[in-house]
Parts: C-alpha cells; structure tokens; sequence
C-alpha cells in the first residue's frame, strides 16, 4: 500500500500553488488555513526607520564597495546629504517599497544633474544597460544614454547651471564613445550595416546638437566640449572606415564646424580656416574668450591630438593641414586616443585666463545632403 | 596609448534578459552603490516581515532588519548564488541572526509576545471586524507554539512569500523536505487552533 503521507504532501502543495484543487476535505481546509496566515496584519514600516537605515546603507557603501570604475563618475561623491535630503530621497524609495517603485523611476526620468533624483535616473539606466545583452543592443541603449546626457547639457545651460555642464559633457563623451565600441564590435562580427548607420546618425545628431550649445556654453565647460566634440567626430570618422558603402559615403564630421562657432577670438592665433560658408555668428560673450583648463589639471590626458600645442607641428600626424584646404578625414587610431576619460567636475569660477593654444583645422562642410534617417531603438 | 577595447566597453554584460532584479545583483556585486539602495528597496518589507513574525517585538524586528541588510552589504561582492535566489539569501541571513537571538541571554529573558503587529495605518480596515481580529489573535498565538522550523516555514512561505524553491534555499534543505515540513507545520497550526476555526 502506498503511503498516505506523501499524497497529502503533495497534494497540499499542489493546491496552494494553484496547480490543481484539493481531493481531500482535510487539505482543502489545510488550504483555507494558508490564506488565513497570508490574510495576518502586515507589521508597520516606520518611514523614518526605513529611510534612516537606506541612507546609512548608501553611505556604508561607498567605503564596503570597491567601485570598479570610478572615471565613470563625472559627479562627485558628495559627502553625506542633510538629513532633510535623506529623508526626502527616502521617502521616493518609501513609495518603491509601498508600491513597486516605477513611479519613482518615472518621476526621476526628467531629472537633472545636480537635483535629487538624478542619481535614481543614473541607476535606472544602469538596469537598463544591463538586461540588454550584445554588442549591438547595448550600443544603442549607450547612445541613447549620450543623446540624453546632452539633452541635460542644453537644460543645464538653459538654467544658468554653469558649473554641472562639464561634467554632463564628460559623461556623454564616455556613453558616446562606450556605445560606439559596442557597435563596432557588433559589426565587426554581423558585417550588417545597421549599426554602422546607427552610429552615423548619432554623430550627425550629436553634432548638431553641440553646434547648437557652442554659443551659449559656459567658459568652464570648454574643454569638455571640446573632448565632446572630438569624441564624436572621431566616432564618425571610424564609422566611416569601417564602412565606406553606408549612408552613402557622407564625409566625416570634422572640428570644423565646432570651432567656427566659438568665434576667431577663442582660437587663439586665429588660424581660423578658409570656409566656402558664410560666416557663423559670433559667441554672445564676446572678448577675452579663453576656455580655461581647470586650474588643477588633475586629467593630464586633456585631448591634444587635434589640439596641438603652440609650438608648430610640421609632422601633420594631427591629419591638418595647415590651411585646411586638403585634409580629408582625420587621422585614424591616433584620434582614437584623445577620447579622454570623463574630466572631474571644473573648480567653480573665476578660473584663470590661459590662450588657447592654435588649432590647424581641417575643414570639410557637412555634406548638405540629407542624413540618412536611422531609427535608434 | 590606445585604451583597451575592454576598458572601453564598460561594464561586463550579463547573460541573455535577465530580470531587473538579476539585473541589480550583477551591478550590486561589481560595486555599484545605488543598485544595492534599489535590492534594499525591493526586498526590506518582505524580511522586516519574516523578521517581526519570528521575533514578536517591533524594535527587536528592526534591528535585525537593518542588522541584515548591512551583513549583506558587506559580503555582497562574495555572492555566489544566481541573482534571481537574492531574496533567499537575505532571508538566510535574517534567519540566522534569528537563530543567534534567541540563544542570546537578551531574549530568554523576554517574554515572547503574541500580540498582533500594529497596523501600519489605524483605523478601520478589512481586519476591523472582531471576529477577524479574533482569528488573526488565536492564528498568531498558535504559530508562536509550533517550533522554529516549523515557524521559520510557515512565515517564509505565506507571509513572506517565498516559493517552495526559494525556502528550501533559504533554510538549506530540499524542495521535497520543505513540502513536508509545510504539511506538518499547517496540521500542527490547525491542532492548536480552537475547534471552530480549523
């Protein structure tokens, strides 16, 4: 004779997850049971204990946790927040714990550096990023990560946010320049143009978008955007290497155009050169325009390869000619290298005036043609 | 120097579509402060839960709670289980430090309380009916004589919520040993219970 036992088991545990009902009277009042118990009072949450000990976890954190990759932080790590902003941003994790939290991922979406549910914003692309695996698709989750970065530059500015700019620009440097390695790897093994086109579209709208901050950008964020700048028409130019036949072969992005908006004044020695276009308009901060380099230049990789120094560079290796007229697209893995690591955030002002150093620059226009229009998922 | 393309690419990628919360514990393990601030956001009820009910004293459910969490925190980048059996693995530290209370000279010296939790929010509820309170008073003062396992069983699975699985990783037995242990905890919280309401 079998058992009794083990059939109840069973069948008990069967019925209380659902996969099947119970035979048996006396399981089937086991079974009303376990919903008697799961129906107990829920034991209160103190607010307070439960934002207390959160914020005391996150600062324990930052000394229990080894941070693999702290030139990710274009941020500072700010010591410990009032008690007020603990509460507050625990309170936002209250409602996680309450109800699920989306409303809170959702609510940080429009956050901005500098207030406080962006680091929540920050954290919640990270998710993001993570359960997207592959080359391609974590690519554009990285571009898209950079396309909003500048988004919050331009609201930065707009908001007179003058000293978080630098560090937003950093970080799109490095999303920008994340997102387009793993595109790259992508194609290298697909060979599907798709990719390349991606990442095309992103330089050209990147572009576009820096053009537009060059006349309101504040004089510390400078040099950040000049490692933007770089870092995209670096991209570009790979892009184009590694598939001339996509987008119908549109020339690279080049400096050019970046630096035309900055006006002759901040190039220094006005090595400005001969353009077929009319000219741009000025900065509307006009004078003794000089971006300054932080005064402590704790990143001495600041990106020099297009930027070279003063004394003149007659090997060219920065790919300029000298009047701009036959360089084509700029030099290959060498560029790569002026990607720079995201800067730490710039010292607030006044920050002292140093000349820009020349800048030969190779010109080409941006095709006039049309972009080819490329979906970024 | 050309960067690396490994230093260029950024955090390694987990395997294919991973859960957000698998998602956290990769990104936790390899450092990342705020994904732990979202695991603690994400699991910090259902363990004060299972903590309250094991030890009947709200303070004493509160350090342990926090207790657990920061024993978590330290031994996180050692976490060797899949991302998805987090949960239980909190709830093994929270068991233990149980376990660890009870042995202490502190809590053989209290009286083990069958009162009802306090209700998060005062007032009339679906509970409110007498009877109801009636039930869950007599529920509660039954579990409290069944025995640790039994109890650790019972407040894991239905006011925890953890699976048949989860459990019996949580209290280092089988799946098998665990529906057993289920049976007998439910028949044994049903003999203590007065006659009407089995």
């Amino acid at each position: 004779m079998r058992p009794l036992m083990p059939t109840r088991r069973d069948e008990l545990a069967d019925a209380i997850d659902g996969r099947g009902l119970a035979r048996h009277a006396d399981v089937r009042a086991w079974v009303e049971l376990t919903e008697a118990v799961r129906a107990l009072p829920e034991p209160a949450l103190r607010a307070s204990f439960l934002s207390e000990l959160r914020s005391d976890l996150v600062v324990a954190s930052r000394s229990e946790l080894s941070e693999r990759e702290p030139e990710h932080r274009a941020h500072p790590v700010a010591a410990p927040a009032p008690r007020w902003r603990r509460l507050a941003v625990a309170a936002a994790s209250a409602l996680v714990v309450a109800g699920g939290g989306v409303g809170v991922v959702a609510t940080s979406a429009a956050a901005l550096p500098g207030e406080l549910l962006y680091p929540v914003k920050r954290a919640a692309e990270r998710v993001d990023l993570a359960m997207h695996s592959g080359d391609s698709a974590a690519g554009h989750i990285l571009l898209e990560h950079a396309e909003t970065r500048l988004a919050e530059a331009q609201e930065l500015v707009a908001a007179n946010s003058d000293s978080l700019v630098a560090g937003t620009l950093a970080d799109f440097s490095a999303d920008a320049t994340h997102g387009a390695d793993s595109l790259f790897t992508a194609f290298a093994d697909s060979g599907q143009p798709a990719d390349i086109e991606t990442l095309r579209a992103f330089a050209a709208s990147a572009a576009a978008s820096l053009d537009s901050l060059a006349p309101v950008l504040p004089a510390s964020s400078y040099e950040a955007y000049w490692a933007a700048a770089a870092a995209v028409g670096a991209l570009d130019s790979a892009a184009v290497r590694a598939c001339p036949s996509c987008a119908g072969g549109t020339p690279a992005i080049t400096l050019g155009t970046f630096a035309e908006d900055l006006g002759p004044e901040v190039i220094g020695s006005g090595r400005v050169p001969d353009t077929s276009r009319p000219g741009r308009r000025t900065p509307s901060t006009p004078g003794a325009i000089a971006p300054a380099p932080p005064a402590e230049a704790s990143e001495p990789e600041v990106p020099s390869a297009p930027l070279p120094s003063t004394s003149p560079d007659p090997s060219g290796d920065n790919g300029g000619g000298d009047d701009g007229g036959g360089a084509t697209a700029p030099p290959d893995d060498e560029q790569r290298t002026i990607v720079p690591e995201p800067s730490s955030p710039m010292p607030s002002d006044p920050l002292p005036s140093v000349p820009l150093p020349s800048v030969p620059l190779p010109y080409l226009p941006l095709s006039e043609g049309p972009v080819p229009e490329v979906a970024v998922p | 120097m050309r960067p690396s393309r490994e230093a260029l690419r950024g955090p390694a990628l987990p395997d294919p579509s991973p859960t957000r919360v698998e998602a956290l514990v990769d990104l936790a393990r390899s450092g990342d402060g705020e994904a732990f601030g979202a695991l603690y956001d994400h699991y910090v009820a259902a363990i004060h839960r299972y903590l309250y009910y094991r030890v009947s004293d709200q303070v004493v459910a509160e350090d342990l709670t926090s207790e657990t969490f920061f024993r978590a925190l330290r031994s996180i980048e050692s976490f060797q289980w899949q991302g998805k059996d987090f949960g239980a693995w909190l709830t093994t530290i929270a068991r233990n430090l149980v376990t660890d209370h009870f042995k202490s000279s502190r809590s053989r010296r209290e009286v083990v309380s069958d009162a009802l939790p306090e209700r998060a929010h005062p007032g009339p509820g679906p509970e409110a009916g007498a009877l109801a309170a009636l039930t869950s008073q007599r529920l509660v003062t039954a579990l409290r004589q069944l025995g640790p396992e039994q109890q650790d069983c019972l407040v894991m699975r239905f006011l925890q919520g953890l699976s048949i699985a989860e459990t019996a990783r949580a209290m280092g037995r089988t799946e098998g040993a665990v529906k057993q242990l289920q049976l007998r905890a439910i028949r044994g919280l049903a003999k203590r219970l007065p006659e009407d309401l089995r």
